[in-house]
């Protein structure tokens, strides 16, 4: 409980909690889906100012520091600039598609990042699956080999799973492959427009009865004493989410945005540091306006919000305001609410 | 006697409050604002008299009860694995922890 309270304070009070960094978009990959605006052009943030954001970041105790990319791993000062984030204290996460997670730097990763979190992209349960997201042949094989490694090392690992047309028939199976490696999964039933507005990855959106199956799976792995736990109250959160709140994430170039799906500029860190983003930033403030909005609106909504995920960046991105409720959130609702209306009628066997 | 935290700890002062997190077991705990100021005291290698000194002159409180306080305290972030004596390890650095 007192951790839930320190996170209401970050998002209620504004305190940057968690910042991510995605460090390059170069990636050893080719998924299918990738969000990333790969012909986005600028001047890259150079090691010292990596360094100059981390300490920044220390000073006003951000504790949890997360690489994304692209792929991170092929950002050539990453060990640099991991242990840098460790020797300041962080908590270092980083996002990856495991594919370079082997050998050598797999184990230098361990030692001198220390992350406390691998989060690992998985598409499906089979390796056609797979490898047809990534565009890579033998991508699956290896990703396997390679949590293996990463597993004998004792590195926390988490797998992450976008559900989509190709693979919701296998989200059982991904579960059932994460529980066998001891690994947590996570499935989001949400698929993304590019960060360049192209919306061709939604033509693997998954289907309404795989978004339906996956939330019936979630249902079974929830025990009732869990839930009771998880439900027992409204967090007394005044705002939608933690977005410019809580947390904050700059691209390779150093434009800061309120988070990875909120593409709306809020400074560059080529001219400004990010205290002063972070103090003085009247793009900022309107963030933070819209997100009380939001929040405000959603509960409004009463019972038609339960199960709703409103991300306003997603929103930005396909209507042009960040308040309308998009058509993907209202669908994902109506689902979790057909999934919950399927349990409520079921007798409860003891 | 001086202490710090050791290796897989990762600490913050959130709102006057210590979010501590515990790496290898994956426990997050949160000390209030006198065990905030005693632990980032402590880690930026104060020895334990000249932090009872320190709170003594935060803190409306007599030295004996709060030597006890103090004394007892450390003991429970030592058994918790979120101090360590600063002669332990001598080897291993611990992490920076900036702005404290």
């Amino acid at each position: 409980m007192a951790m839930r309270r320190i996170m209401e304070t970050t998002w209620n009070d504004n305190i940057l909690f968690s910042f991510l960094v995605e460090l390059t978009y170069r990636c050893n990959l080719d998924c299918f889906f990738c969000y990333n605006n790969l012909g986005l052009e600028g001047r890259p943030l150079t090691d010292e100012q990596y360094f100059e954001l981390f300490e920044d970041l220390a000073h006003l105790q951000v504790m949890n520091l997360t690489f994304t990319g692209g792929e991170p791993l092929s950002h050539p000062s990453f060990l640099k600039l991991g242990r840098k984030a460790r020797d300041l204290g962080f908590v270092v996460r980083i996002k990856s598609n495991g594919h370079a997670l082997r050998g050598r730097l797999a184990e230098d990763i361990r030692r001198e990042v220390d992350p406390f979190l691998i989060e690992i992209s998985l598409h499906g349960a089979r390796a056609e699956t797979h490898d047809r997201q990534t565009r890579v042949p033998g991508s699956f094989e290896r990703l396997m080999s390679n949590l293996g490694e990463l597993k004998a090392l004792g590195q926390r690992v988490k797998l992450n799973a976008t559900l989509t047309r190709w693979n919701e028939d296998e989200a059982e199976d991904m579960m059932a492959l994460a529980d066998g490696l001891g690994m947590l999964v996570t499935i989001s039933p949400t698929v993304t427009p590019r960060d360049n507005g192209d919306m061709s990855p939604m033509s693997i959106a998954p289907t309404d009865e795989g978004i339906k199956k996956l939330y019936r799976l979630y249902d079974q792995r929830v025990s009732d004493a869990e839930e009771a736990a998880t439900c027992t109250g409204t967090p007394a959160l005044d705002k939608n989410c933690g977005a410019g709140a809580a947390g904050l994430a700059v691209d390779p170039y150093g434009s800061v945005y309120p988070c990875v799906q909120w593409r709306r500029p809020l400074g560059s860190l080529h001219e400004k540091s990010i205290s002063e983003i972070w103090g003085q930033s009247p793009a900022l403030a309107e963030i933070r306006r819209l997100n009380s909005a939001a929040k405000e609106q959603t509960l409004a909504l009463g019972d038609e919000a339960f199960g709703m995920s409103h991300c306003m960046g997603l929103s930005e991105e396909k209507t042009g305001d960040p308040l309308a409720i998009d058509d993907e959130a209202r669908r994902n609702a109506r689902l979790v609410q057909e999934v919950r209306r399927e349990r409520t009628l079921l007798p409860v066997i003891r | 006697m001086s202490y710090r935290t050791p290796r897989d700890v990762r600490y913050r002062i959130i709102a006057r409050e210590a979010v501590v997190l515990r790496q290898d077991v994956g426990e997050t705990l949160v000390l209030n604002e006198v065990g905030a100021r005693v632990l980032s005291l402590l880690d930026l290698g104060t020895p334990l008299d000249q932090v009872v000194d320190a709170l003594l002159d935060e803190f409306d409180v007599e030295r004996p009860a709060l030597q006890t306080d103090v004394d007892t305290f450390v003991q429970e972030l030592l058994t918790a694995g979120i101090l360590e004596p600063i002669d332990a390890d001598p080897t291993v650095p611990s992490p920076t922890h900036a702005g404290t």
